[in-house]
């Protein structure tokens, strides 16, 4: 049997089928010339050719509808209409003959051309008013695909620089990649070379003090521990370009094991305590949670700890009090160290955490920093899942947090 | 000094306005039917066209080159055969042409010019109404090429990308997928394009979305030892087919140089810049075009003047200096090649002879 399959032409021209309707000067249907889309019942005689529109489209239609009744033409309007269950933008075109609207609409610029040309040909009463419109309507296509052709240049142009950029892009990136490699390696070569010799000068000081001090006078025994002093703050500082050096190459190795918080704090503040004596501040301690125990690097939130600790005491004056607390928000344990010290502007909050940014503010007694404790205790906090943060008002002191999350429970 | 062939090249395209109305006009009185059937707009396109026949035409007469213009008008036949217009319709245009240029040319000139059209009308029957495809079915990774091709038609860019993504990720080099598949697909799509297969959208789509995929290749390309040599690379203004020299600078690239491509929009003043603050081994330009040839001579020019002129060695390459072996002598280049690798190789022999003169 022959089956009445269409075959591919049949698709071909179904792509760019279309509709030709006749309506009043205001837009009411009065007669369809010809439906290939099957849109007849959905515009009876009287109603209006708006409604063929999407819902969505209908303000387009509208302004169409506008135009065909004030320049007496319009052409390539792409106005969507709800086609076999789908959203279809076809393209219309419109004018205006002695006695009403021609409203043609196709799935396609050239449908629209080949409907109206078809028209042209048959023997009826708009065959002027269609043959006018044709020729304006090829004169417009024709300027259409020119504009269209101009804009595919221009977007291939715009294409050309996008991928121009783009190489550029990565290449840069691979080129910093590269440098940022370089300097992690360059950093852990020389504070490995530069630690050795700086800790045999700090423990030949500290031998010189204890051994030969009553031999020294009070000058020389100053000589020995400036020494001392100055040594020991750049091995600090070796030790911190180490750790971010590592940290940056992404090195940060965390050994994690169930740590109680509460034991962790009570045994950090003792050590802090004596050395915050000296300067006449006190430390309390408030646990506020109980909580069981966490997956940590204990020594590596002792290092955060002591930093905080110690930035509060550098940056209080004598006979303040700083206060630790622990306690639950949400899913996360935080622990804060609060200070009565001299506070930080608002503006410097921002840069704090970044290596080696240092504030406007002075410490109390002319403690020195790294600047980049900072930095160190933002990546170990991270590692652990948590965040850092910072309140202050200058005057009132400064509270410096972080957060564990409690997901890391031991199990 | 120019030589006589430049001076007639000038005069035509100094006449062109002219000349191409004086053909248009004749054209249409010879068959008035076009004009109820095309109307203005078809009296547009047909001034545009012959303009281009004429800068292709000038170009060709100032190279001394006839092969230059007979390609070109090769690529005509088969581009209007496929759009309904036929070998005769376009033998009696440059019929028109030539009286025309017999009248307003003085008898020598028209001699070197006439030379040219007579030419490509002998050859016109021979040459092809239609294009071979492009992918064979034994070269390398062709299956691929067309899998690559047909997902772009459909305009599944995403599928495309996977295709080349996967293939990459098996150890399969950059350098295969650039030479075997995104270079025959492109020319497939040229073809394709010309013989009327795709619309310009389409043709536009599938150049797009080779760019976007090769980008993500990129990460592979600039991972590469460095060999201490640089490239700078450029189009010429307003040529729109970049990707191929694109292509060409990714391969210097994946040999070790390091390269700036520029692309086509870099006025003259920022190319030589970058020829000097990048301290480039060798400029690289190319051009699609064959009446941009001028435009490549004079940036040549203007970087010679420039105090990187006496050290960079300057490479051109492109369609219209692959039909003129010798054109780029003409122009006042230092070598070109037809492919990206005689590119590499002619590049290194340059730097080389030039680091160590003996």
């Amino acid at each position: 049997m022959n089956t009445a399959l269409p075959g591919p032409e049949l698709f071909a021209a179904a792509a760019d089928h279309g509709i030709a309707l006749l309506c009043e000067f205001d837009g009411r249907v009065r007669h369809i010339v010809r439906d290939e889309l099957a849109l007849a019942d959905r515009v009876p005689p009287g109603a209006s050719i708006i409604t063929l529109a999407d819902p969505g489209s209908a303000e387009k239609a509208r302004q169409f509808l506008a135009s065909v009744q004030s320049q007496h033409a319009a052409f390539d309007w792409e106005i969507t209409v709800p086609l076999h269950g789908a959203l279809v933008p076809l393209h219309w075109a419109g004018g205006a003959t002695s006695d009403g609207l021609l409203i043609v609409a196709a799935r396609t610029r050239n449908g629209l051309t080949r409907l109206n040309e078809e028209l042209s040909r048959i023997n009826n009463e708009q065959t002027n008013t269609v043959r006018a419109i044709t020729k304006d309507l090829a004169l417009a296509a024709a300027c259409a695909a020119e504009r269209d052709d101009a804009l595919y240049d221009e977007v291939s142009r715009v294409n050309n620089e996008l991928s121009n950029l783009q190489r550029e892009l990565v290449r840069k990136n691979g080129e910093l990649e590269r440098l940022n490699t370089q300097k992690n390696q360059l950093l852990g070569m020389a504070a490995h070379d530069l630690r050795n010799p700086l800790g045999v000068i700090s423990t030949y000081a500290e031998f010189l003090a204890e051994e030969a001090g009553d031999v020294l006078n009070e000058e020389q025994r100053e000589f020995v521990a400036n020494i001392r002093e100055s040594s020991e703050f750049l091995l600090k500082m070796i030790n911190d370009l180490l750790d971010i050096s590592a940290i940056e190459s992404g090195k940060l190795r965390l050994d994690l094991a169930p740590v109680s918080l509460a034991a962790l704090l009570q045994r950090n503040i003792a050590l802090n305590r004596v050395l915050a004596e000296k300067k006449h501040i006190h430390i309390e301690l408030r646990l506020d949670a109980d909580l069981s125990a966490l997956l940590l690097d204990a020594g590596k939130i002792q290092q955060v700890l002591n930093n905080f600790l110690s930035n509060a005491c550098k940056f209080s004056h004598p006979g303040t009090t700083v206060t630790v607390r622990l306690y639950q928000a949400g899913d996360d344990a935080v622990i804060s160290v609060r200070d009565q010290g001299q506070g930080i502007p608002a503006a410097e909050l921002d840069r704090l955490f970044t290596p080696f940014q240092k504030t406007s503010v002075r410490s109390t007694a002319g403690e020195q920093s790294t600047g980049l404790g900072l930095a160190i205790a933002r990546k170990i906090v991270a590692g652990h899942g948590g965040r850092v943060s910072v309140e202050s008002e200058v005057g009132h002191g400064s509270t410096f947090s972080f957060t564990l999350p409690l997901s890391s429970h031991a199990i | 000094m120019k030589t006589s062939a430049q001076l007639v090249a000038d005069k035509l395209l100094a006449q062109r306005e002219a000349i191409v109305g004086a053909v248009v006009t004749r054209m249409f009185q010879a068959h008035p039917e076009l004009e109820l059937r095309w109307g203005q707009a078809g009296r547009e396109k047909c001034r545009q066209d012959c303009g281009y026949h004429l800068s292709y035409l000038a170009e060709a007469i100032s190279a001394e080159n006839v092969a230059l213009f007979t390609d070109y008008v090769a690529w005509v036949k088969v581009m209007l055969a496929q759009r309904g217009i036929g070998e005769a319709d376009l033998a009696a245009h440059f019929t028109r042409l030539r009286s025309v240029l017999q009248e307003r040319l003085a008898p020598e000139e028209f001699e070197v010019a006439g030379r040219f059209l007579t030419a490509a009308l002998a050859a016109m029957p021979t040459m092809p109404a239609d294009l071979p495809v492009v992918i064979g079915t034994h070269a390398p990774l062709s299956a691929l090429a067309h899998q690559y091709l047909s997902a772009l038609m459909r305009g599944e860019r995403h599928l495309a990308s996977q295709l080349i993504l996967d293939v990459v990720e098996r150890e399969t080099p950059v350098k295969a997928i650039y030479l075997h598949v995104f270079q025959p697909a492109l020319y497939e799509i040229g073809r394709l394009w010309q013989t009327n297969r795709i619309s310009v959208a389409q043709e536009h789509y599938c150049t797009a979305a080779t760019q976007l995929i090769m980008s993500q290749l990129y990460g592979r390309i600039f991972s590469h030892e460095r060999n201490g040599r640089t490239l700078v690379a450029t189009c010429v203004a307003g040529d729109l087919h970049e990707i191929g020299a694109r292509m060409v600078t990714d391969f210097f690239e994946m040999e070790g140089w390091n390269t700036f491509y520029i692309g086509a929009n870099a006025p003259t003043p920022s190319v030589v810049a970058t020829v000097l603050d990048r301290r480039a081994d060798v400029l690289a330009i190319s051009a699609t075009i064959t009446y941009h040839v001028p435009a490549v001579e004079e940036l040549i020019a203007a970087v010679r003047r420039s105090p990187a002129g006496a050290s960079v060695k300057i490479l051109v390459g492109g369609y219209p200096f692959n039909l003129a072996p010798d054109l780029w002598q003409k122009i006042g280049a230092d070598g070109s090649a037809p492919d990206a690798q005689g590119a590499i190789a002619l590049a290194t022999s340059l730097v080389t002879a030039g680091a160590s003169p003996s």
